[in-house]
């Protein structure tokens, strides 16, 4: 089974998109954690302002490395 | 929004959390009065485990393992009715909340009955219930109806990395693959979910391993 080969997926890219997020959704814990909620909600309420990069960086540094290589993977 | 998308996944998951009512009835229900003897006994010594809850899970597996070893003396008796006390109280079971049509939902268990008494040895207190969660719609795919072979779907990203040796799982790379490849010009590639059959089909592929050939890419 190789995605390269559209067959593979019967020619049905929203499946493998939907089963991708079905993937993330049936996670234990979230991507970005549980834990760290409220910081990433934090972020986002200061999003255009320049201060986002240093209250992500302050959130992801706490993380452990497993979630944080799923989040540079995915974004 | 993570805690409704949890709670949909949760009747995926907690396939054999119950304990398992579904075969000491049919033991007793129709089987021939020489087999409902052993029958009788093997379901007096081993009843009272079946009833409790997970703490005695492997004393549940002699008991489930011997249910096949019981049925097997039926088939050398006479092949045609021991087979039958197994579907009617697979069926009878599923046929509370069914109202179909009896022969749609018989043959089914007709094609997973090998399968699922071959995994009662590994899984004693899940496949009988296996059975019974899925009696409702009656599937297809036999891959389907099985337990995972190797689950992938809801397990932890530190559950996987161990197990696979990978930072990122197979899944989420052959996804980000073909989403990459052939979805970019697809208009709404993430907001259209796409066809449920086809999900389950390449998630059962997922779920059973088949993604392990793509380790020499």
């Amino acid at each position: 089974m190789d995605f390269r080969d559209p067959a593979n997926f019967f020619h049905d890219v929203n499946s493998v998109a939907g089963l991708l997020k079905q993937f993330f959704r049936d996670l234990p814990d979230p991507l970005l954690t549980a834990e760290h909620y409220a910081g990433f909600i934090e972020a986002a309420s200061e999003y255009g302002t320049p201060n986002v990069p240093a209250i992500v960086n302050k959130v992801t540094q706490k993380m452990t490395m497993t979630s944080f290589v799923g989040i540079h993977c995915t974004l | 929004m993570a805690i409704p998308n949890q709670r949909q996944s949760d009747p995926q998951t907690p396939f054999g959390a119950r304990p398992t009512q579904g075969p000491p009835p049919s033991l007793n229900a129709s089987q021939p009065p020489q087999q409902v003897q052993q029958a009788n006994q093997s379901f007096s010594q081993h009843s009272p485990p079946a009833v409790q809850h997970h703490e005695r899970s492997f004393s549940q597996g002699p008991s489930v393992q011997q249910g096949p070893s019981v049925q097997q003396p039926g088939a050398m008796q006479g092949g045609g009715p021991s087979f039958g006390p197994g579907h009617g109280a697979s069926y009878g079971s599923g046929s509370i909340s069914v109202s179909g049509p009896p022969q749609l939902s018989t043959l089914p268990f007709q094609d997973t009955q090998t399968p699922s008494s071959q995994q009662a040895f590994q899984q004693p207190a899940q496949a009988p219930l296996a059975q019974n969660s899925y009696s409702q719609p009656p599937q297809t795919l036999s891959a389907v109806n099985l337990p995972p072979l190797k689950p992938v779907f809801g397990m932890s990203l530190e559950q996987l990395f161990e197990r696979d040796g990978s930072a990122v799982p197979m899944v989420v790379y052959q996804c980000i693959q073909a989403v990459d490849l052939f979805g970019l010009e697809v208009e709404g590639i993430y907001r259209l979910s796409g066809t449920s059959s086809h999900v389950n089909k390449i998630k059962a592929m997922f779920d059973n391993g088949k993604s392990l050939n793509l380790d020499h890419r």
